[in-house]
């Protein structure tokens, strides 16, 4: 889906992820990721944050939390970043990139808030009054106070079924009474997911009930005499969003997939963010007159999510037809448009995606061990895929490293380098 | 699936579990393998395998763990059959030789050497091209590299993303390229399922199988020495007598190791169930309760019938787990296919649970395709002696924080 752009406006991606799996330099079923454009599309969103006042926490899921990238990004001006999950937070913390914000999509597991403590986030969300108990415990133990957000359900918000949950809005002043007791947590502010979010009939970013939500919910915290610091509302953020969440009385926005120019108001508009990282994956072989790709990293490009309006009408509408670019060289690779199953993106129609996609009508040549490029909108966290890393692309090309799904750097073989830790602080001098 | 079976033949692995996870011994999110029971059913098989004259490659992308192989291989022997390259590594690491490659997924053009520097004692090729690129490479080390071929047959299940092979039609005329090839000799044929998966009732060789014979015939009649005939799918004791009557001479037990084949939930077979999924209630909202997820995302569900209700246990100690079974509604309400398992969703209905409480799932897994779910390996747990081997992410990194 965000294929045409990646050609519009970063063909040199694309150029350099052909070469680089040619050489056997990057594995097939890699997600490549031009740093230097996140370094550039995060500056964008920085510089309109500060215009309007509002902080960032970064989330970094899309790409698996890899730690050269994490860097970039906190280099351009983002100093911390969101952790969807325990695996998120202690990812990052091994590479030492700052966590800001844990707990607001999954819960901290009660034999881990310890560790999580340690980082010293920022704020970390509770849905519930036994997981503020279970912190407030360990955080008095450790002498520390830890800053909590509440995550607020309102009886009409838009809830994504993997992760529904939080504070009732009319129960807040019960259990801020209860919460309130425990001597080891500050409640200061609330959060809710997600608060803004592309509008298909009005074309532009547009607050969710949500947001209407946790501005309802900051008030009743104000009036009950909490200091609320933080309305952290976040949704298909990218610079053009900020403003959006200025207006609506947000303080804090997380941006993800704006860093990648991925949302899905970067397909109907030039938006100033520009695509930064591609799927790379290679022809495994033909059978039936039907091209099959590796597998491992494919996800279905879900824009549902990211989505106000009738997503298949604007589907419709994009007359978008899924298509991949099959090639053996940078200079063959722009010319063989081959399409896509859009299903296929799915990848698994099993428990397991050995073998994913299918390239059907094959009325172009592909051969087996060419180079195919995809780019969709990525959750890398969720695949069975390696991150590879590179820098220059638009004057001196560089790949810095090549990673495991559990950000392990690995050697030109790509087995597990030995001392990981040691070596990337050391590549964080290239960023 | 094998819950119930797990309560009835292997509850001490479910009190090692909630033990483990309530004294923060292992973390939530974690499959937690039985390595004495694995170590009993890996010597069941090999046992009736001998018995039918049968050689084994065992699969361990269920159960992927650097320390699993240890109660499961003879050191010297190549009995491992690898998924994808990056499962042929792992078991390269630990120590342990390569027995087959490529059957499931072909081997990326950029790794071929680092495979056959494995000496796999096979490796098996899709297409002409991909031989052909396997001869090169064996050429460059002076190896002349033993393969099988996939073959595929009018009538075969296909497994959606699994399709592929050398069609049985142009059988002949793709083999008189290969030989063509100087580094490269053919051994044998596999295709998979070589089993039914969905009749559980009694092993059925596949419509595939019957291709991989009939193929294997055409070849011995060009004069191909046929040394193996591979038959992959539902390996367990129960299968190896089907397997060996029916003209296979290679079966490869995955399931079998953890006594999880849908033939485990009808019969009373030796291998007994000795893998678990352990989770955490992370917060509770409504009637359900939320548990980790990062482990759902790979389930196979065989040999049920269409109501079957997936179920966990959920407690905090060994005494109050047992009896207290709720319904798993998913990973999102209305069980909806999702992509992300933040959470696996159990239902309440009046049960007793609190945010803390452990859960415990007897799932049939593919660990290596999981999104980021630990597994841990035990000893002891019928005895008493309880050890904790080690805990390692999904990527086979032994975990530092944990034991």
């Amino acid at each position: 889906m965000f294929l045409e752009n990646t050609i519009k406006y970063n063909p040199e991606l694309i150029k350099i992820a052909v070469d680089l799996h040619q050489s056997g330099e990057i594995p097939a079923n890699t997600y490549l990721i031009d740093v230097d454009m996140v370094f550039e599309n995060t500056k964008i969103i920085v510089e309109e944050a500060k215009k309007y006042g509002i902080s960032l926490y970064f989330m970094s899921k899309q790409f698996n939390r890899n730690p050269l990238i994490s860097l970039a990004i906190v280099k351009a001006g983002i100093p911390g970043a969101v952790a969807v999950d325990i695996q998120g937070a202690k990812n990052l913390n091994r590479y030492n990139i700052p966590i800001s914000h844990v707990g607001h999509l999954v819960q901290i597991p009660k034999n881990e808030i310890e560790d999580v403590l340690n980082m010293n986030p920022e704020v970390i969300t509770v849905y519930s009054v036994e997981k503020a108990k279970q912190i407030s415990q360990i955080a008095i133990k450790n002498n520390k106070k830890q800053n909590i957000l509440l995550r607020i359900r309102g009886k009409d918000d838009v809830i994504f079924p993997i992760e529904d949950g939080g504070f009732k809005i009319e129960e807040i002043e019960n259990i801020y009474e209860e919460i309130r007791s425990y001597k080891g947590v500050e409640i200061v502010g609330t959060v809710a997911f997600p608060c803004t979010l592309y509008c298909d009939q009005t074309c532009k970013g547009e607050p969710t009930n949500n947001f209407d939500t946790i501005i309802k919910a900051a008030k009743k915290l104000e009036k009950l005499g909490v200091e609320v610091k933080q309305v952290n509302a976040s949704g298909d953020t990218s610079s053009r969003m900020i403003k959006i969440v200025a207006k609506n009385g947000g303080t804090h926005c997380e941006p993800g997939h704006g860093l990648f120019a991925s949302t899905p108001w970067h397909i109907k508009e030039s938006l100033p963010e520009k695509p930064s990282m591609v799927y790379v994956n290679e022809v495994s072989h033909i059978w039936n007159n039907k091209g099959f790709i590796f597998g491992g990293g494919f996800y279905r490009d879900g824009l549902t999510g990211g989505f106000q309006g009738n997503y298949y009408k604007f589907r419709r509408k994009l007359n978008w037809n899924p298509y991949a670019l099959v090639g053996n060289s940078s200079n063959n690779i722009f010319n063989n448009k081959i399409p896509v199953e859009s299903t296929s993106f799915l990848g698994c129609n099993n428990a397991t995606d050995y073998m994913s996609v299918i390239c059907p009508d094959i009325n172009k040549k592909i051969d087996i061990g060419d180079t195919v490029i995809y780019g969709f909108r990525t959750q890398v966290f969720v695949t069975r895929a390696y991150v590879a890393v590179v820098k220059g692309v638009r004057n001196k090309p560089k790949l810095l490293g090549v990673f495991d799904r559990s950000n392990n750097l690995l050697d030109k073989n790509f087995y597990p380098a030995t001392n990981s830790e040691q070596k990337i602080k050391e590549l964080y001098s290239e960023i | 699936m094998f819950l119930e079976k797990l309560k009835e033949i292997n509850p001490s692995l479910i009190k090692a579990g909630v033990y483990l996870h309530q004294n923060g011994f292992i973390p939530p999110n974690t499959y937690l393998l039985d390595a004495d029971q694995i170590e009993k059913n890996a010597g069941y098989i090999k046992e009736e395998a001998k018995k039918w004259n049968l050689k084994i490659y065992f699969m361990f992308k269920q159960i992927r763990n650097p320390q699993i192989y240890n109660f499961v291989l003879d050191k010297n022997i190549p009995q491992t059959v690898c998924v994808d390259t990056k499962g042929a590594k792992v078991v390269w690491e630990s120590g342990n030789l390569i027995g087959h490659v490529g059957h499931l997924v072909q081997i990326p053009d950029s790794e071929i050497m680092d495979i056959l520097l494995m000496k796999p004692e096979v490796v098996t090729v899709f297409t002409i091209e991909k031989a052909r690129k396997i001869s090169y490479c064996a050429k460059k080390i002076g190896r002349v590299q033993n393969i099988l071929l996939r073959v595929n047959g009018e009538n075969d299940i296909q497994l959606p993303g699994m399709e592929g092979g050398i069609s049985e039609k142009h059988i002949e005329k793709t083999v008189k390229e290969i030989n063509k090839l100087n580094n490269v000799k053919i051994v044998g044929v596999t295709n998979f399922p070589a089993m039914y998966y969905t009749n559980n009732k009694e092993p059925k060789l596949s419509p595939n199988f019957y291709t991989s014979l009939r193929c294997a015939e055409k070849l011995s009649k060009m004069g191909i020495e046929i040394e193996q005939i591979n038959a992959p799918g539902n390996g367990c004791t129960l299968t190896m007598e089907t397997y060996s009557k029916g003209g296979a001479t290679h079966v490869e037990p995955g399931h079998g190791i953890t006594g999880t084949t849908p033939f485990a939930l009808n019969y009373k077979l030796p291998e007994v169930p000795s893998i678990i999924y352990i989770s955490e209630v992370l917060h509770i909202y409504d009637d359900f309760a939320y548990v980790m997820g990062g482990g759902f995302g790979a389930i196979d569900v065989l040999g049920v019938s269409k109501d079957f209700k997936m179920q966990a246990l959920v407690g905090d100690n060994k005494d109050n787990i047992f009896n207290n079974n709720f319904d798993f509604e998913g990973c999102a309400i209305g069980n909806k296919k999702v992509l992300m398992d933040y959470h696996g969703i159990l239902k309440i209905k009046g049960k007793k649970v609190k945010v803390g409480d452990t859960a415990i799932f007897g799932f049939r897994p593919q660990t290596f395709a999981t999104r980021c779910a630990n597994t841990a390996i035990i000893k002891g747990c019928s005895t008493g002696d309880l050890k904790l081997l080690g805990v390692y992410d999904h990527c086979c990194h032994r975990l530092k924080r944990w034991p």
